[in-house]
C-alpha cells in the first residue's frame, strides 16, 4: 500500500512545547518538501517523533544519544512548569494520504510529577484510526502495531528514514555482515524464518500428540528430538560466530582507518597499498583462481573415464575398422540411402536396379543391419572425438595448469608483499601505530577462525538436517501404520514437507535477492553518479562484500569521494527500498552535509527525479542548500508551502516549526 | 507480506519451483500472512503454536 505524510502534529514532544502541526502539500511532480533547521534544533527529533509514534523508538540522532538519555520525552519546559502531583502528556500525530483512504496514528505518553516532586513518565499507548468497509475504525492498543507493519514494517523504517550521516558512512564502515542483514530485513527473511522456527516448534507438539506409540515410534521420536536439539546448539553456535565475524569486522574497519589516514606518512601510504593489495586478492584474484581449479576439476572429472578406458576404446576402434574393412560393417551406407536407391530404383551410377541388386538391397535394409552400421558410424565419430581428446589432454591440461601456476603465483607475489608491508608497519617506532598493527593481525585471525568454525558448523548443520528428514519420514511411515495415529501423520507429513520447502526457499530466494539487488544497486549508480564513465559495475559479491568496479577494472570502492559514497549509499538504499515492495515517504536527515558544491548541485538535481512519485522529505541546515544552484534545482520539485523553518530559542529548549521563505541563520529567537 | 512486490515474487516463485504440494503452498502462504499480522508484537509462542495447529487441522480437513 502507497502512503505519504499529510501532516506531522506534535504535542509536548521534546522540544516542540505546545501543539505544533507541519502539514505537506502532497503533488504528483513536485514530491520535495524541506525542513531547514541549524545543527540541534531539533531535526532529528522530527525523524524521532515519525518513529517514536509508529514503532515507540527514537534512534536518530544517535550521537547526541547522551543528550536524550534520561531526558523525559514530554517537553521539559512543561514538566517544569507542573506542581508536585500533577500531570501532562506529549502526543505524536501522523496523518497519512493512503490508497485506502486517510489514516490518522498516534502515540500519546503521561507523565508528570509525583508527590514527591519525582518525575515520571507512563507507558506509551498507541491509536491507529484508519478506513475499513467505508467508515474510520479507531483500533488502540493490540493490533496496532501489526497494523502499522502493513504500511511499513519496522524493520525496513531505516531504508526510508534516513539519517545522512549514516547513509554517507554505509559502505565507508558497514561489513559485509551488515550488507547482509540489510538484504535479510528487506527480502523479509525473517518473516520466513520466523515461520521455520515456528514449523518446528508445532512439530514438537505434533510428536507428543501421538496417541497409539510403539517402541519404534518412542526410538524415532527420540533420536529426532535429539537432532533438533543439536541443530538448536549448533545454530546458537553459528551465531555466536557470526556475531564474532561482525565485531571483527567493525573493529578492523577502525582499526584500518586509524593506519590508513593517521600522520605518518609512511605508514599511511603502506597501509593504503596494503589495502589495494588485500582488495585486489580477495575479490579479484583468489575467485578467479577459485573458477580456474574448479574449471580444471570438472575437466579431469569429465576426461578421466577415457584416459583410464584408453586402451578398450582404441581396440575397439580399430576391431570397427576391421569390420568395415572387410564389409561386415558399411562405413557410409545409412538406411535412408538403401530405402532411397529400392524406391527410386535406379543405382547412383544412372543405371536401373536389377531384380538381383534389388533383392539385394531389400535384403541389406531387412535385415537391420542399418541399425548396427547407424550405430558403429556414430560410435566411430564419437570414439575418433573421444581420442582426439585423449590426445589433446596433455597440452590442454598443461595449458590450464600454467594460468593456475601464473595465478598463484602472482598472488603469493602479493601476499608477501603484503606480508613485507605488516612488518615495516610492525617496525615503526610509535607506540600507537604498533597497537593498532598488532590489533589488526589479531582481528584478522578471529576472524578467519570464526569464518572457518561457522562453514564447519553449516556443514554438521545440513548433515543433520538430512538426517532429521530420514528420521521424519520413518517415523511417518511407522505412525500411518496405526489407524489412530493417521490424521496426526497428516499433519505432521504437511508440517515436515512445508519445513523442507521453506528451508530450501531461505537459501535460493537470498541469493536471487542479493543478485536483484546488485542489478538494482548499478542501475540506479549508473543514474546518480556524476562521473558516469569512470565506473562500471557494482558488485555484491557471494560474501556480501560489496565492490565499485573502475572502467580500468579494479575495485575503486576504497577510492571513492564522499559525494560517490553517498551516492552508492542511496543508490543501496533505493534498490532495497524497490526490492521490498513497500511504498513508503523518504525522509533524509542531513542530506548533503560534507558534500563539496558539485555533489550537491549533482545530487539535489538527480533525486528528486530518481525518487519521482514517492513524497521526499529532506531535513537540512542552512549550509547545506546555501547554494544557488541547489536553491534553483530543489525549487523545481518544491511547493513554496513545503518549505518550513525550524526556530529555536536561545538555550536550544523550545523549538517550533513555521513555514518560511528562506533558512533560519537569522531568525533565532533570543529569549532575553 | 507486502502486496505485488519484487522480493514477494521471488519468494513466491522459489516456493511454486520447489514444491508441488498445493497443501504444502496454501500452508506456507497462510503461515508467512500470519508472520507478518504478529511482527513486532508480544505474542506468546503458546498462541501462535495454538494459530498454526488450528491452520494445519484446517488444510489437513478440507
Amino acid at each position: 500500500m502507497k502512503f505519504s505524510i499529510s501532516s506531522l502534529e506534535l504535542t509536548n514532544y521534546r522540544q516542540y512545547i505546545g501543539t505544533q502541526e507541519i502539514d505537506f502539500t502532497i503533488d504528483g511532480s513536485k514530491n520535495v518538501a524541506v525542513i531547514c533547521g541549524r545543527n540541534g534544533a531539533g531535526k532529528s527529533n522530527l525523524l524521532n517523533a515519525l518513529t517514536w509514534c509508529l514503532y515507540g523508538v527514537e534512534v536518530h540522532g544517535l550521537r547526541h544519544a547522551e543528550k536524550l538519555k534520561g531526558m523525559p520525552i514530554i517537553n521539559s519546559t512543561v514538566i517544569d512548569s507542573l506542581g508536585n502531583s500533577q500531570s501532562a502528556h506529549a502526543e505524536v500525530k501522523v496523518h497519512l494520504k493512503t490508497d485506502m483512504g486517510p489514516w490518522t496514528i498516534m502515540r500519546k505518553m503521561e507523565g508528570g510529577k509525583n508527590e514527591r516532586g519525582e518525575v515520571w513518565e507512563g507507558e506509551t499507548e498507541l491509536t491507529v484510526i484508519w478506513p475499513f468497509e467505508d467508515q474510520d475504525k479507531v483500533v488502540i492498543g493490540d493490533g496496532t502495531q501489526a497494523l502499522i507493519n502493513t504500511l511499513l514494517p519496522e524493520a525496513l523504517r531505516g531504508f526510508f528514514f534516513i539519517d545522512g550521516e549514516q547513509l554517507h558512512n554505509f559502505f565507508r564502515v558497514s561489513s559485509s555482515a551488515e550488507i547482509s542483514q540489510a538484504i535479510d530485513y528487506v527480502s523479509q527473511l525473517e518473516l520466513v524464518k520466523k515461520a521455520l522456527e515456528h514449523f518446528t516448534s508445532l512439530e514438537k507438539v505434533l510428536h507428543k500428540q501421538v496417541t497409539k506409540t510403539t517402541p519404534r515410534i518412542r526410538e524415532l521420536q527420540h533420536k529426532i528430538d535429539y537432532i533438533e536439539s543439536d541443530i538448536e546448539n549448533r545454530h546458537e553456535e553459528i551465531e555466536k560466530k557470526e556475531r564474532e565475524i561482525l565485531d571483527a569486522e567493525g573493529d578492523l574497519i577502525t582499526v584500518k582507518d586509524f593506519l590508513k589516514n593517521n600522520s605518518v606518512e609512511n605508514v599511511s601510504s603502506l597501509e593504503r597499498e596494503r589495502q589495494l593489495l588485500e582488495t585486489d586478492i580477495h575479490k579479484d584474484k583468489q575467485p578467479r583462481l577459485r573458477s580456474l581449479e574448479s574449471e580444471r576439476n570438472a575437466y579431469l572429472v569429465d576426461i578421466a573415464p577415457f584416459i583410464y578406458l584408453k586402451k578398450p576404446i582404441e581396440s575397439t576402434y580399430s576391431l570397427i575398422n576391421e569390420k568395415v574393412e572387410k564389409g561386415e560393417l558399411p562405413s557410409d551406407i545409412k538406411e535412408t540411402f538403401v530405402l532411397e536407391l529400392i524406391e527410386r530404383g535406379r543405382c547412383i551410377c544412372g543405371n536401373d536396379l536389377s531384380s538381383e541388386a534389388r533383392a539385394t538391397l531389400e535384403e541389406f535394409a531387412n535385415a537391420s543391419l542399418s541399425d548396427l552400421s547407424e550405430v558403429a558410424i556414430s560410435g566411430k565419430t564419437t570414439i575418433n572425438y573421444i581420442l582426439s581428446q585423449i590426445e589433446e589432454f596433455a597440452s590442454t591440461i598443461d595449458k590450464k595448469s600454467i594460468q593456475i601456476d601464473a595465478l598463484r603465483s602472482e598472488i603469493l607475489k602479493k601476499q608477501l608483499r603484503v606480508e613485507e608491508i605488516s612488518k615495516k608497519i610492525k617496525g615503526c617506532n610509535i607506540d600507537e601505530v604498533k597497537f593498532y598493527e598488532d590489533r589488526r593481525d589479531q582481528l584478522v585471525t578471529i576472524k578467519a577462525r570464526s569464518i572457518q568454525t561457522k562453514e564447519g558448523l553449516t556443514s554438521q548443520v545440513a548433515l543433520a538436517q538430512v538426517k532429521k528428514q530420514q528420521y521424519e519420514k520413518e517415523l511417518a511411515k511407522e505412525l500411518r501404520k496405526e489407524e489412530e495415529n493417521r490424521a496426526l501423520s497428516e499433519k505432521l507429513k504437511l508440517v515436515t514437507d512445508s519445513e523442507n520447502v521453506l528451508r530450501e526457499t531461505i537459501d535460493i530466494t537470498k541469493t536471487r535477492i542479493r543478485k536483484q539487488v546488485e542489478k538494482n544497486t548499478t542501475a540506479n549508480f549508473q543514474k546518480l553518479i556524476r562521473k558516469k564513465e569512470a565506473f562500471k559495475d557494482v558488485v555484491i559479491d557471494e560474501e556480501y562484500a560489496v565492490s565499485v568496479i573502475h572502467a580500468y577494472g579494479y575495485n575503486a570502492l576504497n577510492d571513492l569521494s564522499a559525494g560517490e559514497y553517498l551516492v552508492l549509499g542511496l543508490s543501496f538504499m533505493s534498490a532495497l527500498v524497490s526490492i521490498s515492495g513497500f511504498q513508503a515517504p523518504v525522509i533524509i536527515d542531513t542530506p548533503l552535509g560534507k558534500l563539496d558544491a558539485e555533489h550537491k548541485d549533482h545530487i539535489t538535481s538527480m533525486l528528486p527525479e530518481f525518487l519521482s512519485g514517492t513524497q521526499l522529505v529532506l531535513l537540512v541546515t542552512p549550509d547545506e542548500i546555501d547554494n544557488q544552484k541547489v536553491k534553483e534545482n530543489l525549487t523545481q520539485f518544491l511547493i513554496p508551502s513545503n518549505f518550513y523553518a525550524i526556530i529555536e530559542n536561545e538555550p536550544c529548549t523550545e523549538a517550533e516549526v513555521t513555514q518560511a521563505k528562506t533558512c533560519p541563520e537569522a531568525e533565532v529567537k533570543h529569549s532575553g | 507480506m507486502t502486496n505485488d512486490a519484487e522480493i514477494n515474487q521471488i519468494i513466491m516463485e522459489v516456493i511454486d519451483q520447489h514444491c508441488a504440494d498445493d497443501r504444502v503452498k496454501r500452508f506456507i502462504h497462510e503461515a508467512l500472512r500470519h508472520e507478518l499480522n504478529i511482527w513486532n508484537r508480544s505474542v506468546s509462542s503458546r498462541t501462535i503454536l495454538e494459530s498454526y495447529e488450528l491452520l494445519v487441522d484446517k488444510i489437513v480437513k478440507e
